[in-house]
């Protein structure tokens, strides 16, 4: 029968025990077989469990990890591209519709000579700007512009639902 | 060429050197996994769980402070990982010490009256992996990642001499199985 417990063993292995206490258990360990036993165990099982085997992952480990966070770096990249694409395809409207009116007021008003003074132009310009917006805002012409606007932003709520949704698998994954 | 410290990659990370996160990497991998595979059991599950700490961990950088210190802060966020996987798949897990009479059902084929004395760290290791999962933790921690009882007790969330209690009674367990089997005159 074992005079000394597992416990005490353990904090003597681990150094755990004030002086008193060490030398009363060394002073057992000399005299008894089978604590010298259980102690002997144990003292084996320390010493390999501090050469414990250390398991590798897969090599390509690091590269899967930094692929993972490079692609959450480029995702708010990718959203400005988004945004300024839409964004050049309004202004090419606008410049587009723009171009429309002044072409139209030009080619409406009648030749006339280098000599006629700026302010008449820019007041035939301003006057022709407002009949062509009226124009252009008006019947049969509001009704294609209302088509191009609405087509335009469905085409942008499929690409942002689209990115959405690419934004989500990512996060999942 | 000198040893960058955590702390210093750490900072580098937080300046914009997302690359330097690798060395992070590099440098926890094989421990971090060494503990997924003893707690998950399972090579792929370990793989697949490792990958998600170091994103997790990365995710949250900024939230640590340096308060402790960088392995300890990542060894939890791993452990507790290896927990939540743990409960997805409907395993046992306990978080209180009063579940600590574990049954340690441990059990070897190694032939080792036929093996080499080089081969005895293998039996002792075929034996820590069935060891479960949370003893396999403290173990793992102590002896491969030579963290102290303090650090051990911050990454389980559990007070010190809990930590040693865990720790004799894994010990204990490979101890007394290797006297059943009158193994420790063969080993020595």
């Amino acid at each position: 029968m074992n005079l000394l417990s597992d416990e005490l063993l353990n904090n003597y292995l681990d150094g755990e025990l004030d002086e008193q206490k060490r030398k009363e258990v060394e002073e057992i360990l000399r005299k008894s077989d089978s604590d010298r036993k259980t102690f002997n165990a144990l003292k084996l099982i320390h010493s390999n469990l501090s050469s414990l085997t250390e398991f590798k992952p897969s090599r390509d480990l690091t590269f899967k990890v930094m692929n993972s966070i490079g692609k959450k770096f480029v995702l708010p990249q990718r959203q400005n591209y988004f945004v300024l694409s839409v964004a050049s395809v309004l202004i090419f409207i606008c410049v587009a519709i723009v171009a429309y009116i002044v072409t139209a007021i030009i080619s409406s008003s009648p030749p006339q000579s280098e000599t006629i003074q700026i302010t008449e132009t820019v007041n035939q310009l301003s006057d022709g700007l407002i009949n062509q917006l009226k124009k252009l805002f008006s019947g049969k012409n509001l009704s294609i512009i209302g088509s191009i606007f609405s087509l335009g932003i469905m085409i942008s709520g499929y690409f942002f639902f689209e990115h959405q949704k690419r934004t989500k698998v990512h996060l999942g994954s | 060429m000198k040893k960058l410290s955590d702390q210093e990659i750490i900072d580098s990370i937080k300046r914009g050197n997302q690359s330097d996160y690798a060395i992070i990497v590099d440098r926890y991998k094989n421990k971090a996994f060494s503990l997924l595979k003893r707690m998950l059991k399972n090579e792929q599950d370990a793989e697949e769980t490792l990958q998600d700490c170091f994103i997790k961990a990365y995710n949250s950088l900024n939230n640590f402070k340096g308060e402790s210190k960088f392995s300890t802060w990542f060894y939890r966020i791993a452990y507790n990982t290896a927990l939540t996987k743990l409960s997805s798949k409907k395993r046992k897990t306990e978080s209180e010490m009063s579940s600590i009479d574990e049954h340690f059902n441990l059990t070897s084929d190694y032939d080792l009256v036929s093996s080499e004395r080089k081969d005895l760290n293998k039996f002792i290791n075929n034996l820590v992996n069935q060891l479960p999962e949370k003893y396999a933790t403290v173990i793992n921690l102590f002896y491969l990642n030579e963290m102290s009882c303090e650090e051990i007790s911050k990454v389980l969330d559990i007070s010190i001499s809990n930590v040693k209690v865990m720790l004799h009674r894994s010990r204990n367990a490979l101890k007394d199985y290797i006297i059943k089997n009158d193994l420790v005159e063969e080993l020595i």
